[in-house]
Parts: C-alpha cells; sequence; structure tokens
C-alpha cells in the first residue's frame, strides 16, 4: 500500500492542499480502474457524509472527497476493490464493535465471489472451516454431488469470456427480480427467451424458470407436503400414510379423477416446515450465531424487564431444567397461530392459517424481525381447522419432543465447534377466538375467561341473550373498597364480599391436566380417535 | 386428542363446571407441564375490541354500538339507571340519549378532526383517509390504526365532548394500554397498573350498560399478571 498520509491531512483554513487533489484524483484512477465496484456506472461514495453507502457517479465523488473529506479509518481502500489489510488499530475498533461480525462478512464478501459463499453458507461450511467441520464428513452422497454442482456453478462463467456473471449469480438476480416485482413464471421465461437471443451463441443461461428452480432448490431448506383429511381428522402421515380414506369420516384422500391424468391429486394438503434445520442455520451464519445466547448474557437490572428471559416464568422453566439451561445455546421457542384469507376480505371465503415459531434466544433488536420468525405451517382450507388443529399440528410437536429428547448435532459458527442443541416450546400466542383452539379452553359463554376459570360470576342477559362480565370487577379490588359497598351504580342492590380468584400456576397444572384426560376418555369416539392417531 | 368429532358433542357439565374442549395436543410435549403461563393473550387483539366497541358506543354507530335497544331494556333490569331507560311515549317507545353518547354536533366536530389529522412519518396509517364524514362512519381500520387511536387520540378527541368522569376514565383506560405496551416495563409500576385497572374498569362499569361488558373487556384485568410473569408484550 503507498503512502496514504495526504487523507487526513488539512490545513487550518480548511483548503485543501495540492497533494490531497491529487491523491484524491488517484483514488478515482483506482477505482474506476476495477470493473466489480460498478453498479450502474457508479461506485460507492467513500467520503464522510456518504460513508461507503451511497452509489455516486464519479465526477459527484469527486466533489464529495474535495468539500468533505474521506471518512474516517478508511486508509485501506476495502470497498473499491482492495484487500482488507486491517492494520492495529483497525482491529482493536472492528473486535470492539457489536457488529464485527457483519463487518468481517461484508469485507469477505467485497473480495470474493458472493455466490460462492451463498453455496458455502448454504452447505454448513464458510471457507476458512472446511476441515474443521466434521458434519461433512457425515454427510450423504447425493447432498455432496448437488453442492459441488452448485460450487461449480458458481464458478463457471455465463460464456466463455464473460467476467462479471458466472451461471448462478444471473439465476440468483433474476430470482430478485421476479419476486420483487411479482412476475409470473411465464413473464420469467419469456425475459429468458428474449435474453439468450441477445447472448452471445453457446451461452450457459437456464433454458426456462423450472430449469432455474431445480438448480437453486438445494440451497433452501425445502418442506414437506402431508396429505389431510379435508375435515380435519386425520393426517396421512407416518405409519397411515398409505391410507387412502379418512378412518373416521371416510371421505376420500383424493380427488376424483377427471380426464385422463394419471396422477391422484390429494383433496388438502398441509405443508410443514421442519424446524431443525432452520435453527441449525442461526449457528451457521456469523451474523446470528454470537447473538443466540444473548438471553443469557445481557446485563439485567433488578425488577426491570426488557426481554421474556427477564419474566418470572422464563427463570422458573430454566430452574426446574437445570440441564437445559445450562446450554445458553438452547433454543426457546414461542409458536403463534392465526388464520387469514389471502385472497383479500370480501372475496370468497377463505381461511389459510399458518404457524409460526419464534425464536426467543434473540436481543430485543432481533427477536421480532421477520427474519428471524420461521413460518413452520400453512393449513389450507375454506374454515377455520377449529378444535381439530391438533390434528394438523402433529409434526410439529413430534419434532419439538424428539427435540427435546433426542437434540440435534449443529455446528456453531461464533465458537466453531459442534454441540448439542436442543429446544423448548415455552408459549403460545393467540388471539381470543384461537386461544380456544390451541389452549382447549373454550372462550365462549359464561366460563370464557380462562384466567378465572369455574370461579367465574357472569351471567346471561335476559334481553341481549349472551355472558356478561357486568359486575364481575369488583372482586379484584381491596377487600375495604368504597366501590364494594355500592349498591346504586352497579348491580342494583348488590354488595360484593367476594375475593378475587386465584390464578392456576405451576401446582395446579398437573391436576388439570389429570381432569382433562378422564374428561376426554369419557366420550368413546374421542378415545377411538385417540387410538389411532397417538 | 384430537377433539370431538362433531360440535354438537360435548364433555359432562360443559360450561357449567368447566370449559375444557379437548386434551390440547401440547401436553404431549414432556417438559408442557412445567411451563409457568403456557398460553399468553394478544394484547393488539384486546386493544383493537376495546377501542372499536367504546368507539362505536361514543360516537353511536348505528348498527356497531353495543348500546342497543335490548342493551336499554337490559339496564331497567340489573341498574338502577333511570336516565337512560326507555321511556314509553304515548304509543311508542323512545331511547333517550345516554350521558356517554355525543351529540350529532359533536359527533361531527370529531369526525372533522379525524379528517384533518396529519401524523409523523412510519407513525401511523393516514386515519383522515379511513373517516367519512357524510356517513359518520371509520372504515377499514387496521389493528394498528385501532392501537394509535386507543393510545394516544381518543383522550384528545373526547375532550370537553365528554363529561369529566367518562372522560376520566376513558383516558385511564388509554394510559393503561399505554404503559402495558412500554418496551421496558418496572416491576413496581406493573404492580401499580394492576391495581388501578381494575378501579378503571369498575368506573367504566358504572358508565356503560351490562351489554357493553362480553368477555374481551375482562380481559385486561389479568394483563399485567401475565406480564410480570412473562415478560414485555412487544414479543407477541
Amino acid at each position: 500500500m503507498d503512502d496514504r498520509s495526504w487523507m487526513y491531512q488539512d490545513s487550518p483554513q480548511k483548503l485543501r492542499r495540492m497533494d490531497y487533489c491529487n491523491g484524491v484524483q488517484g483514488f478515482i484512477n483506482f477505482a474506476t480502474s476495477i470493473s466489480r465496484n460498478f453498479t450502474d456506472g457508479s461506485f460507492r461514495c467513500p467520503c464522510k457524509k456518504c460513508k461507503n453507502k451511497k452509489f455516486m457517479h464519479q465526477d459527484v465523488i469527486t466533489m464529495h472527497l474535495l468539500t468533505k473529506g474521506f471518512m474516517e479509518d478508511y486508509l485501506c481502500w476495502y470497498a473499491h476493490g482492495e484487500l482488507f489489510v486491517p492494520n492495529e488499530s483497525m482491529v482493536e475498533r472492528v473486535v470492539g464493535s457489536t457488529s464485527s461480525a457483519s463487518n468481517m462478512h461484508e469485507v469477505r464478501n467485497d473480495n470474493s465471489n458472493p455466490y460462492r459463499n451463498m453455496v458455502m453458507d448454504a452447505m454448513r461450511m464458510s471457507e476458512g472451516n472446511v476441515s474443521e467441520c466434521p458434519i461433512v464428513e457425515e454427510e450423504p452422497n447425493a447432498n455432496e454431488t448437488r453442492f459441488f454442482d452448485l460450487l461449480k456453478d458458481s464458478n463457471e462463467p455465463l460464456w466463455d469470456g464473460c467476467t462479471n456473471h458466472n451461471k448462478l449469480s444471473v439465476v440468483a438476480q433474476m430470482f430478485t427480480i421476479k419476486s420483487d416485482h411479482g412476475l409470473s413464471e411465464a413473464g420469467y421465461d419469456k425475459i429468458i427467451k428474449w435474453a439468450r437471443s441477445i447472448l452471445p451463441e453457446r451461452n450457459r443461461l437456464k433454458m426456462n424458470f423450472y430449469a432455474a428452480k431445480s438448480m437453486i432448490k438445494p440451497l433452501g431448506l425445502g418442506y414437506q407436503k402431508i396429505d389431510m383429511c379435508p375435515n380435519f381428522y386425520m393426517l396421512y402421515y407416518l405409519e397411515i400414510a398409505e391410507l387412502t380414506e379418512c378412518m373416521t369420516c371416510g371421505h376420500s384422500c383424493y380427488k376424483p379423477r377427471t380426464g385422463r391424468g394419471k396422477t391422484l391429486v390429494a383433496n388438502k394438503k398441509l405443508r410443514y416446515f421442519s424446524i431443525t434445520p432452520r435453527l441449525q442455520r442461526l449457528f451457521i451464519s456469523p451474523r446470528t450465531a454470537e447473538h443466540m445466547t444473548w438471553h443469557k448474557s445481557h446485563h439485567e437490572v433488578d425488577r426491570v424487564m426488557v426481554h421474556p428471559s427477564d419474566g418470572k416464568a422464563w427463570k422458573h422453566f430454566n430452574s426446574v431444567h437445570p440441564h437445559f439451561s445450562a446450554e445458553s445455546r438452547n433454543v426457546h421457542l414461542g409458536l403463534c397461530t392465526d388464520g387469514f384469507n389471502p385472497f383479500g376480505s370480501f372475496t370468497a371465503p377463505y381461511s389459510c392459517w399458518l404457524v409460526i415459531l419464534t425464536v426467543y434466544n434473540l436481543p430485543p433488536r432481533m427477536c421480532m424481525r421477520p427474519e428471524f420468525m420461521f413460518l413452520s405451517m400453512v393449513i389450507p382450507s375454506l374454515s377455520s381447522p377449529g378444535q381439530n388443529i391438533d390434528v394438523c399440528l402433529r409434526p410439529m410437536i413430534d419434532e419439538l419432543t424428539q427435540f427435546w429428547s433426542s437434540r440435534a448435532l449443529t455446528y456453531d459458527i461464533s465458537r466453531k465447534h459442534n454441540f448439542v442443541m436442543r429446544a423448548a416450546l415455552i408459549r403460545t400466542i393467540n388471539d381470543f377466538p384461537t386461544y380456544e383452539m390451541v389452549s382447549s379452553w373454550s372462550t365462549h359463554g359464561k366460563l370464557a375467561c380462562p384466567y378465572c376459570m369455574e370461579n367465574n360470576k357472569a351471567f346471561t342477559l335476559i334481553n341481549g341473550g349472551k355472558a356478561s362480565f357486568f359486575y364481575y370487577h369488583r372482586r379484584f379490588l381491596p377487600p375495604n373498597h368504597r366501590y364494594r359497598k355500592n349498591r346504586k351504580d352497579f348491580f342494583v342492590g348488590r354488595v360484593e364480599k367476594d375475593v378475587a380468584p386465584r390464578v392456576f400456576l405451576v401446582k395446579n397444572c398437573m391436576m388439570l391436566c389429570q381432569s382433562t384426560v378422564t374428561l376426554c376418555l369419557v366420550s368413546n369416539q374421542v378415545s377411538r380417535s385417540f387410538l389411532v392417531l397417538v | 386428542m384430537f377433539g370431538l368429532q362433531s360440535g354438537k358433542q360435548k364433555f359432562p357439565c360443559f360450561g357449567l363446571t368447566h370449559n375444557w374442549v379437548k386434551r390440547s395436543i401440547f401436553w404431549e410435549l414432556p417438559y408442557w407441564k412445567t411451563n409457568l403461563l403456557r398460553h399468553n393473550l394478544d394484547v393488539m387483539h384486546i386493544e383493537k375490541n376495546m377501542f372499536e366497541n367504546i368507539f362505536n358506543a361514543v360516537m353511536d354507530v348505528k348498527g356497531k354500538t353495543k348500546d342497543n335497544i335490548k342493551a336499554r331494556l337490559d339496564v331497567a333490569l340489573f341498574c338502577n339507571r333511570k336516565n337512560i331507560e326507555l321511556v314509553c311515549d304515548g304509543s311508542r317507545l323512545a331511547k333517550p340519549r345516554a350521558s356517554f353518547v355525543l351529540e350529532k354536533n359533536a359527533q361531527l366536530l370529531v369526525y372533522k378532526w379525524l379528517k384533518s389529522l396529519r401524523f409523523p412519518d412510519r407513525h401511523a396509517s393516514n386515519i383522515s383517509r379511513l373517516v367519512y364524514t357524510e356517513e359518520c362512519r371509520l372504515y377499514g381500520m387496521k389493528s394498528h390504526d385501532c392501537h394509535v387511536f386507543m393510545q394516544t387520540l381518543i383522550s384528545l378527541a373526547f375532550r370537553d365532548l365528554l363529561s369529566k368522569g367518562i372522560w376520566d376514565a376513558l383516558t385511564e383506560i388509554s394510559h393503561f394500554f399505554r404503559d402495558i405496551c412500554s418496551n421496558k416495563l418496572n416491576v413496581d409500576h406493573i404492580e401499580r397498573l394492576e391495581t388501578n385497572i381494575v378501579e378503571t374498569i369498575c368506573k367504566v362499569e358504572m358508565i356503560f350498560p351490562p351489554s357493553f361488558f362480553d368477555s374481551m373487556k375482562n380481559l385486561p384485568v389479568h394483563l399485567p399478571f401475565e406480564v410480570k410473569v412473562r415478560g414485555p408484550i412487544q414479543y407477541r
């Protein structure tokens, strides 16, 4: 690296010295000589204000640099094609800052093929630790070949002599455009057809959407399609996957055949996105792996709550399961579910149900970001599954149970070793109608409140016909409150002497569970379906 | 366990001593019984419901308000509020205007004010777009609009239009939701909220008719407890 002391030397009157002007010209020449820098004819502006975040034309950048000067610590022009060689002061700064991992990541991206990194990330490796990662050796062969195919694609130029595009990058960028602008599959195919006519002969652009999609498929985590009874009575899953009729309602699994088509089409399909590989991926990326222990490492102020981990329930759970809490990388999950109509609320009635898992290990700024909420199930239906949502949740509960007992071997990139990960579902979050489906305590009628449960004083209105919780809240007041003796403004002629109902917590839940089991076994039909599916 | 086969079948004593409808599949998780609080309420949903019912009652939105004829009939049975009972006027029954309902002029004033509202960028959607002054209605309020209205606008909108006692009660509810939704919570403060909200709801009980109090109106009483056990509610 040549001498760059000119970059941060100012004359007292804020006038630029001659060597500074020459230096800026040198920088511009250097930056324009590297074609990789350019995006739409402009490149990153390293001035004090833009800080390499904005793309400008070279004349504008010269102007900026002459008036504002360079951003701090930009002795190495890493965003303009120079190899990143941190000097000592910079190393300290990078380590000290919280986002060190993301910095390193960007640097790595700048200096090598980003699409190669994409493939590497997806295949549980990054270039540094190929030899250290024992998972790679255990992976099945088919996976390996697909991985090396992709790796080859990321190095193969689009046509012989092409320097800035490779086979993978074109497909990846086209997919981005397609999803950003809602391009149809036919539109995609037409654009590709047209682009192929522009490109030189013997180019390697994938013919159509289908070919491009099958090429990029190994990068994704995939999902499972499970046939389902259209009335939500059973899943065609595991040992009963071969059945063709529902065991409860006798409804056929498949649609009646029309025409000469030979394939059988299921009436309803559940899409299940397995949670284990998604959680494992959080530990593979250096951007997220270090944050997965935030819940334990953050500084806790007494009696102040900023995160679910400060709550009583989290601490209780950790104290009951010391073997689980000992490993701070174990994952705490939350589940929420709700239905929506993807076709707008005023068209045909349709209610598509989603189940989403949230990772509560992450710090507050990341915890509720959409990228860390994992869609784990899509249940298509015309109406809500109601109480039978349990049928659909079966694969997820199975996986979570397994996750608790048998664990999953995971590679943690922040500490560079393997560990066994476990995950626990700590709570569900629902709106009030869904509360009934998930918790199994009905939220209708006079006993609707899931906290007061049977110690309830709601009554039915004679004219309105609905349950009313009027004059209900006085018993939560302190014993000698003046409202308790008020006979005039509340229910006429009544004083309140009751105390607030006890809330069922951990002691009673075993009892509640037992009582529900006995309740359930009272009904014969229920026990039949119970025997079939458990 | 997969629920009851048809909606008609119920467990014995359903609705009398219990409200169980099935054994939830979550009990199959080996650690589920050690969870202190297993199911959480969606506060946004409660807030939306609360706001809609209050706003519709105060603005007397036709077809939406809980303060209808049947409610007034129930008032005569359960409460001692002579001023809002139905009045027999010859052969017709008249529904006198309740103290918590705004007059037509005042309603127009509120809608015009809403129509002229501007928010800072990204604070809320453009609520003035949803106001139909001629019809005296709000159309297409999303949950987040209701959230903003409940927390910041409700006390401003009805100030000086409603009587002091009613405005106080509504403002206290608004402040309760604002406090409980903050992302940093002090346990002492939550305990204070827990006692205050009961009194606030009691105040609301003295204002609105019994039909206003469906099961959703009872839930704010339990929210501070839930927050104490489960942490801030922005994580829901």
